[in-house]
């Protein structure tokens, strides 16, 4: 039992120490699995933004996800084989640079989170959540059939992408990569947990019309939250993309989007680092179990329930001793 | 030749309409009346035509078959309500979606485990795997009608159920009003019960009657329950008649789509980039279909209250 | 010369289905003035609170905010130019902290709430300001509990003071004494007589012996339409009021 700043604290020591823990056991998959991971856990942390804070059960994230990865994925593919990519007159150069990959990654789920967030808050309950959804699989149908970029097969990249300096091929540099990722994103959500921003989208969580009633459109508020949350998520799949060195329509089918947000619920919502310590025990859980049964899933489908009907607040508050309201401030 | 095709297209479109109904009808009820989103509701169509394929394979009868599907899957939907649902009536709808997720995991991994990974095959028998002449020189598959000749049988049931029976008045009482069902001394749970495995029984049936056209296999469900959902939004939750006019609509928009949109596309673009662009935006039709009607709708075609 | 109303309800209708919830209502509301305004359960109050917050859209006529035709802008706008209102049931954020809820509307009222960057629970000039306003109803020893472990009086002083936190030109409050004890109900009436020098007050409420109290004028509404105005004595002895309300009571 400790306080949750001392919890937080610790995961990310423990995960800063993956790769030497790695070396020690003179197993390397170690910090390859835990790149997935952080990896998971940065798309959990996006999600989570709108979720547990905004009370926004996004069914699609997968959308984003997927989209970050074949953003990756498609300029990588484009400057493997010389041939520009062509958008109506444009043409575009490919390029496997990842720093230019990740810009790009960002505005373009930015876009779509604008364009299917302006869409899906028209509604609420249920139906956000199925529209939301269905937009997602709009996306994985339309990879599904569309053969330049592998259709069902996906789309194999030679080589991760790179950055000056540095050899991403290495898996302990790239699970840096990874690591320094999260520590933006962590500091990014916490800024704006505490900002106006975020202090509007808790309270329309709770009550929209007290909202409107001090003069904030909760629209707004929700629309720029979900567009935060998209860019993150996306950010995710284009490192999930390199991670792998593999695109296909699975990232961004509605199974990914129950995984994301299944981690998040694990974790604990309303926590910042909780979707790190559910991407911790989902992916630890997936190899566990797969390792001892192949019908590991079977399991994996009673722990998610058992965990559903008896302990809603999710693993962060088996850790942590101060008895959670959840939402004040961060 | 070219309008022949288009009327079987259309046959295609209202069969799988009919079927979508069948799946539809359970999830829109179960929402309805006790306001729960079950994303296992595709297990039991899966279920349905794992118990159709083996009772039909130690039986030999087909017809065997597909009456157990509705009454193995309805066994399973009782005893899923008891053990697991009954606790996710007053939980929040993502609680629900977690659970109903954890659920197709099991219920999926466990078939696995019990069926092994390979298909099963559920044969039509042949007096009903030929096809029949229709007025205006048109041949369809006889079995494809036979589903489509249920399917509307059904909803006519159904119909019939929820607004003439008393079953029916529970029901639309439930819908309205919650308390004032036990006020009027109605057992709730035995009533939430009945209809969570009449719905789970149609899932099955449907999973049986398709099964026997694709095979029998695991995660058959999911693609379904999916399209089930977007039949259900673009009808409006909780509505019969919704599911009934969204599951024929989607049905008809996604099998014609398929057909005639790289055909409209070959006006503007030369065959192959038609072919690819036009079976892309079809495979993405009935999303598009929903989409745009919850922008101008956005609690469906018959929705009466937005949940 | 005329005095200009600070707001002004413009022949203002509004159906629900067959029912006149408000029909062809005028009224207004001037400087310095608490207006009061009753009728039975039904009788189309709380539609026209909406409907000049903002919450609700009107059929037809207009609302007039110091002449500014303000009929077709939205309920957040409305609370921006300065028409706060408090709610029928309590509407505060109750998971937040009481001084959370008043940053919150402080920085509402200034704008810029998009901004993701600004940390809001350590700006001191909102705190200042928070502190300030719940001096106002006598909250100031609670402004770090959670709403949610708040008493229905307090919630209401709270409900308020969020009002107050706005700058508004006129305070809309929508039965603020219902379910309040004598004396938290004596210290809204001496609050709301306060304040009314600096800020009209528009005032729907049942209790009678409040509004007899506080109220400069009295309107009052009966199935969507004005039936009488006036001051005390007038409505006291307006037989039609005696008949569809007052008569009512005993």
């Amino acid at each position: 039992m400790m306080s949750e700043k001392k919890l937080n604290f610790l995961i990310l020591i423990f995960l800063f120490l993956v790769p030497l823990f790695s070396m020690l056991l003179n197993d390397i998959y170690i910090t390859t699995l835990f790149s997935k991971i952080v990896i998971l856990a940065i798309a959990g942390i996006g999600l989570n933004l709108i979720l547990g804070y905004g009370g926004m059960v996004s069914f699609g994230h997968a959308a984003f996800f997927g989209l970050g990865g074949y953003v990756t994925g498609i300029l990588a593919f484009h400057f493997n084989n010389y041939e520009p990519i062509q958008i109506l007159v444009f043409e575009f150069e490919g390029t496997n640079q990842l720093l230019f990959i990740w810009i790009f990654t960002l505005i373009f789920s930015s876009i779509l989170a604008l364009f299917i967030g302006y869409f899906s808050l028209r509604t609420t309950g249920v139906y956000f959540i199925m529209i939301t959804l269905a937009f997602a699989q709009m996306l994985y149908y339309f990879s599904i059939s569309w053969p330049t970029y592998g259709g069902e097969d996906g789309l194999s990249l030679s080589l991760r992408n790179q950055i000056p300096f540095l050899n991403t091929m290495d898996p302990i540099t790239f699970f840096y990569i990874c690591y320094v990722w999260l520590i933006i994103i962590i500091i990014l959500v916490k800024f704006i947990l505490n900002s106006p921003l975020g202090i509007s989208l808790k309270a329309c969580k709770e009550n929209e019309d007290r909202v409107r009633s001090v003069g904030i459109n909760p629209k707004k508020v929700k629309l720029i939250s979900f567009i935060i949350s998209g860019a993150i998520t996306g950010l995710a799949g284009s490192l999930y993309a390199d991670l792998n060195r593999f695109i296909s329509p699975t990232i961004l089918s509605w199974q990914m989007s129950g995984e994301i947000m299944i981690l998040v619920i694990l974790g604990g919502m309303f926590r910042l680092y909780g979707p790190i310590l559910g991407a911790f025990f989902y992916i630890i859980l997936e190899q566990f179990l797969g390792g001892i049964t192949e019908n590991w899933q079977f399991w994996l489908g009673f722990i998610i329930l058992l965990e559903v009907l008896y302990a809603k607040a999710g693993l962060m508050s088996f850790l942590i001793k101060d008895k959670y309201d959840e939402k004040t401030s961060s | 030749m070219e309008f022949q095709l288009l009327i079987e297209q259309l046959l295609n479109g209202l069969q799988f309409g009919t079927m979508l109904f069948l799946m539809s009808a359970g999830l829109t009820l179960v929402f309805g009346v006790m306001g729960l989103i079950n994303l296992a509701h595709g297990s039991f169509y899966m279920i349905g035509a794992f118990g159709a394929a083996l009772l039909a394979e130690i039986t030999g009868s087909f017809f065997i078959g597909l009456m157990s599907s509705f009454i193995v899957a309805m066994f399973a939907g009782v005893i899923t309500e008891i053990l697991v649902i009954r606790k996710l009536y007053k939980k929040d709808h993502l609680d629900q979606v977690l659970a109903t997720f954890a659920l197709i995991l099991i219920f999926s991994e466990g078939i696995r485990w019990i069926f092994g990974a390979y298909p099963l095959y559920l044969n039509i028998p042949s007096e009903l795997n030929a096809s029949v002449s229709l007025p205006l020189e048109i041949i369809y598959s006889k079995y494809r009608l036979l589903i489509i000749a249920t399917g509307i049988l059904i909803a006519f049931f159904l119909y019939i159920l929820t607004s003439k029976t008393l079953l029916g008045i529970r029901i639309k009482a439930g819908q309205n009003d919650r308390e004032m069902i036990s006020v009027l001394g109605v057992n709730i749970k035995t009533l939430y019960t009945i209809v969570f495995a009449l719905g789970a029984a149609l899932a099955g049936l449907s999973g049986a009657l398709i099964g026997a056209i694709q095979s029998v296999e695991v995660g058959m469900g999911e693609p379904v329950l999916i399209l089930a959902f977007v039949v259900i939004i673009i009808g409006g939750i909780g509505s019969i008649k919704g599911a009934f006019v969204g599951a024929l609509l989607v049905g008809v928009t996604d099998t014609l789509g398929r057909f005639l949109l790289p055909e409209l596309f070959k006006l503007f673009f030369d065959n192959a980039d038609a072919n690819l662009i036009g079976s892309s935006i079809a495979s993405m039709s009935i999303y598009i279909l929903m989409a745009i009607v919850l922008i101008f709708k956005p609690s469906g075609l018959f929705g009466e209250r937005s949940a | 010369m005329m005095k200009k109303p600070v707001l002004k309800i413009d022949k203002l209708s509004k159906s629900f289905g067959a029912i006149k919830a408000n029909d062809n209502l005028n009224l207004n509301l001037f400087k310095n003035e608490i207006h009061a305004l009753i009728g039975p359960n039904g009788s189309g109050k709380s539609t026209l609170v909406k409907q000049i917050s903002g919450f609700l859209k009107q059929d037809s006529g207009k609302i007039y905010l110091e002449e500014i035709d303000i009929s077709n802008y939205s309920a957040e706008h409305r609370s921006r130019m300065g028409i706060a209102r408090s709610f029928q049931i309590s509407s505060v954020i109750n998971s937040f902290k009481v001084i959370d809820n008043l940053r919150l509307s402080l920085m509402g009222r200034d704008g810029g709430y998009l901004n993701p960057f600004n940390n809001i629970y350590t700006n001191k000039d909102y705190s200042d300001e928070a502190f300030d306003l719940l001096k106002i109803v006598d909250l100031t020893n609670k402004a770090n509990d959670l709403v949610s472990t708040l008493s229905h009086g307090d919630k209401r002083k709270l409900e308020i003071s969020l009002a107050l936190s706005m700058k508004p030109k006129l305070l809309l409050f929508d039965e603020p004494m219902a379910g309040l004890d004598k004396t938290s109900s004596q210290l809204m009436i001496d609050l709301f007589k306060r304040l009314k020098v600096k800020v009209p007050i528009l005032l729907i409420e049942h209790d009678m012996e409040s509004v007899f109290a506080l109220a400069d004028r009295i309107s009052v509404l009966d199935y969507g339409s004005l039936i009488a105005s006036g001051n005390e004595k007038e409505i006291k002895s307006n037989a039609k009021v005696q008949e569809v309300y007052l008569g009512d009571e005993n």
